[in-house]
């Protein structure tokens, strides 16, 4: 029985459409196994996935004090210390992990759909939409990052959902340039002008010709980019301008463990070696599936 | 089926006005098989992209199934009238499965049963069901035309224009997808419009051939008189001979 339900996943003649898939899926799967740095990304970010999910289940609260614990180093009751207010640091970067995941999940969901639309519609129908839609991209682009970003939460004001929009305001536009140029490499192909000629509506080859070929480097990119998202966000945290107190915000963790450094190190330490071990998941992950849609292109 | 009647194509540029096609009129009863020869530049494209509604014209008409051909013409105009292009690697997305490629066209058009035509599209140009899920750099050139000749038919066209529909292909392979459109035209009754510079091969293909040069039409013979080389125009000789 396993050897044939192997055997049903990679054969090379499927019999249905959903077999057909999986198959694909399990072949791609393999090229990503393949790759043992992907495979450590995958597991970092699975991990921080799970962590997110169910991890509170298994730590006390983020947001109790106990002030007679004030500052104590990592031992066996307290695994990652706690912080000057006395709460166990463990349990707060638990509990961050949601804030983080969320972050990334909704910043990449807003960004790269839209990124993809404005880059295949300027690409595709040329001329002044083009000129238009590029200018406005390039006037994002000419901005800093996180300058913009905080520009955006001081007029938005402070908070997690005003941090994601501020992120993902500022991070669409390479997106838009991206599927812009695979729209320009294939706009003029003989496929596009084949289903142009079967009658295809303009939304038909956008979402059905153009989309799929310009998706592969769109995903890449959104991996690459989370860690770059967890950094901004951890940036506007520690900036005081994400995450309020007491909410457990990895940057907000690394400000507010800045004054005592250098005599309590794990009250920063820790929440900056989560963030470091997530923004190099994501990296990873990000290279191999780089290589995953290399090799169906090629 | 295809009327052409003096269609002429001009082409403008700052300069000058290039005369792309001059006063070109043929006419292809249906269920024939006509053959458009011509040398590169001989306006061969520009004719068929006229007829497609790609390029203006600027005086004269084309008429398909006795409808006339205009700029973005209706839907039920591209499902009588398909194409077949020269380049089989690029005319098929490679992020497409042929299932894809093909069900585009039937889902475009709306046709039932899609899961069974493209069966049978794959059957009428001799692929197998293991052909079905896999993507074009998974199949060989002639394969890959096939293809392309199966999403032209799954929609059940009247009029097929297969612009050089070999020459991408090497020389065993062309015979097989010549044999294979032979069939088809047969078995569905098929008018074909077939440009190519191949002289032998339009002549075993079609039932008339007209000669281009310069955008105009030279000369329209019948392949068996070219066979017994009764041939009136001088280019046709020249022609003819070369490719002996």
């Amino acid at each position: 029985m396993n050897t044939t339900f192997a055997e049903w996943l990679t054969t090379d003649r499927p019999a249905s459409r959903a077999q057909a898939r999986l198959v694909r899926l399990t072949l791609s799967f393999r090229t990503l196994l393949a790759n043992r740095l992907a495979l450590l990304g995958l597991a970092i970010v699975l991990a921080l996935l799970v962590l997110a999910l169910a991890g509170h289940w298994f730590v006390g609260s983020p947001t109790d004090q106990v002030l007679a614990n004030r500052l104590l180093p990592p031992s066996a009751e307290h695994w990652f210390g706690t912080d000057e207010l006395g709460r166990d640091i463990l349990a707060r970067i638990v509990h961050g992990s949601q804030i983080t995941v969320r972050i990334v999940l909704m910043v990449s969901l807003i960004v790269g759909p839209f990124g993809l639309m404005v880059g295949m519609v300027a690409g595709y129908f040329g001329g002044a939409v083009d000129a238009i839609l590029m200018r406005i991209t390039d006037i994002f682009l000419s901005l800093p990052r996180l300058v913009l970003a905080l520009a955006f939460v001081a007029a938005l004001g402070t908070g997690i959902n005003n941090a994601i929009i501020a992120i993902a305001v500022t991070s669409w536009p390479p997106y838009a340039r991206l599927a812009r140029a695979e729209t320009l490499s294939i706009r003029n192909s003989d496929f596009v002008r084949m289903a142009q000629l079967q009658g295809a509506s303009t939304l038909r080859i956008l979402f059905n010709h153009i989309a799929p070929l310009c998706l592969a480097s769109v995903v890449v990119r959104l991996t690459f980019d989370m860690s770059g998202t967890i950094l901004t966000a951890a940036g506007l945290g520690f900036l005081g301008l994400g995450a309020q107190p007491p909410q457990p915000e990895w940057g907000l963790m690394v400000a507010a463990g800045r004054q005592y450094v250098l005599d309590q190190w794990w009250v920063a330490t820790m929440p900056g070696i989560a963030i470091f071990i997530a923004s190099l998941g994501f990296n990873l992950l990000g290279d191999g599936l780089r290589d995953v849609f290399d090799a169906r292109s090629s | 089926m295809i009327e052409i009647e003096s269609v002429s194509v001009d082409f403008h540029t700052k300069l000058r006005t290039v005369r792309a096609l001059k006063d070109v009129s043929l006419s292809v009863p249906q269920g024939t098989v006509f053959g458009l020869v011509g040398e590169s530049g001989s306006g061969k494209t520009t004719l068929l992209r006229a007829m497609m509604g790609l390029t203006a014209v600027s005086s004269g008409g084309v008429k398909i199934a006795g409808e006339a051909v205009r700029q973005n013409p209706p839907l039920a105009f591209r499902r009588r009238v398909q194409m077949v292009m020269q380049d089989c690697y690029a005319s098929l997305n490679p992020a497409h499965t042929v299932d894809q490629i093909i069900g585009e066209p039937l889902a475009i058009h709306r046709f039932d049963n899609p899961e069974k035509r493209i069966l049978q599209a794959l059957k009428d140009v001799g692929l197998g069901p293991e052909h079905r899920f896999r993507f074009p750099h998974q199949l060989s050139g002639g394969q890959r035309q096939r293809v392309a000749i199966a999403r032209c038919l799954a929609i059940e066209p009247q009029v097929m224009l297969l612009d050089e529909p070999t020459s991408a292909l090497d020389v065993s392979i062309q015979a097989e997808i010549v044999n294979l459109v032979m069939r088809l035209q047969q078995q569905k009754g098929l008018t074909l419009f077939i440009i190519s510079h191949d002289l032998p091969l339009v002549t075993h293909m079609c039932d008339r051939l007209a000669i281009m040069r310069k955008g105009m039409v030279r000369e329209v013979i019948t392949s068996q008189d070219l066979i017994e080389r009764k041939v009136e125009d001088d280019y046709t000789k020249v022609l003819l001979s070369a490719s002996l």
